[in-house]
């Protein structure tokens, strides 16, 4: 198989799984620590494209790909000197998360491959490209919060769960009113340019709603290369 | 196919070496680059090269077995017709 599509359903598949284990740690209290989303990033993105472009995408590769990825966070973790401070914050070390990751992989893998057929509809790609862009905009607040100073446990507040499903909606509802603009260039600027506007209308600077053009326009774009 | 176990070795065991040897035995051993977390997650890296490697090296040898009976039935009819 070519590189690009691999590639490219590697970088969605990972953002995708990224977003629905964001939203899971919110949820059970569990700390969302930039750098292990930057490493859990890696190490996913990494297992999911080699088997894409290598073996393939289908059912056994999309198996293999959810437990690979999360088996080998699980020993990053498991190896690696902690970064924040266990006694303050709880993360997602135990075991139970490798499931937890697993299925979170395994669901994200399949909206994708939903979305790469030809009659598949708005509703999986909005889904997937929300779900894409999510971790995108929380990542751009957390690496915000570390670039005026704030500490690490800082960022793990970045985002509460109300505030993270609200996002997700809105950036749900931009891209499926995006996905019925036949040209994907400028349904993928309409969308960054509206989910900007909301973004400044809430208190981000400038750059912040340059920054979400990009953060909601790089997934968009990315999804209607799946479906070519 | 053959490259496939290749890389498996080439990949795998350095990989295993970063990520589950001893840091302290790592640095005596002039393997001391970058800090630990960066040299496990190289080794991480590595060990999941290896790991496909070996998966592509089993879909090979499945699609190699299902072609070989496919060649036998070719033969067979050839020598019917004769």
């Amino acid at each position: 198989m070519k590189l690009w599509k691999p590639f490219v359903f590697a970088v969605l598949v990972t953002l995708g799984m990224n977003a629905l284990d964001m939203l899971f740690h919110v949820a059970t209290e569990t700390a969302v620590h930039l750098n292990y989303v930057a490493v859990k990033f890696t190490i996913v993105f990494v297992s999911v494209f080699l088997i894409a472009w290598l073996i393939g995408i289908g059912r056994t590769p999309g198996i293999v790909s959810a437990l690979l990825g999360p088996t080998a966070f699980y020993i990053y973790y498991r190896v690696a000197t902690p970064t924040l401070d266990r006694s303050l914050f709880r993360i997602d070390d135990a075991v139970l998360y490798v499931v937890v990751h697993a299925i979170a992989l395994a669901l994200v893998y399949w909206l994708a491959t939903r979305v790469m057929k030809k009659d598949s509809g708005s509703l999986s790609f909005a889904t997937l490209t929300s779900l894409a862009a999510l971790p995108l905009h929380w990542g751009w607040i957390m690496f915000v919060i570390k670039w005026t100073g704030g500490l690490d446990g800082d960022t793990t507040k970045a985002l509460t769960l109300s505030a993270a499903l609200i996002a997700l909606v809105v950036l749900w509802v931009l891209c499926y009113f995006a996905s019925w603009v036949a040209n994907r260039w400028i349904g993928a600027s309409v969308a960054g340019i509206v989910f900007a506007i909301a973004s400044m209308f809430l208190g981000a600077t400038a750059i912040g709603g340059v920054a979400r053009v990009f953060v909601l326009g790089v997934p968009y774009v990315l999804a209607t290369e799946l479906k070519r | 196919m053959k490259w496939s176990i290749i890389i498996a070795f080439v990949a795998g065991i350095p990989g295993a070496i970063l990520t589950f040897v001893d840091p302290r035995t790592l640095v005596a051993w002039g393997l001391g680059f970058g800090r630990h977390n960066d040299r496990v997650l190289a080794g991480v890296l590595l060990l999941i090269i290896a790991f496909v490697s070996i998966c592509k090296f089993l879909t090979l040898l499945n699609t190699s077995t299902a072609e070989k009976p496919a060649r036998k039935n070719i033969r067979k009819k050839s020598s019917r017709k004769k």
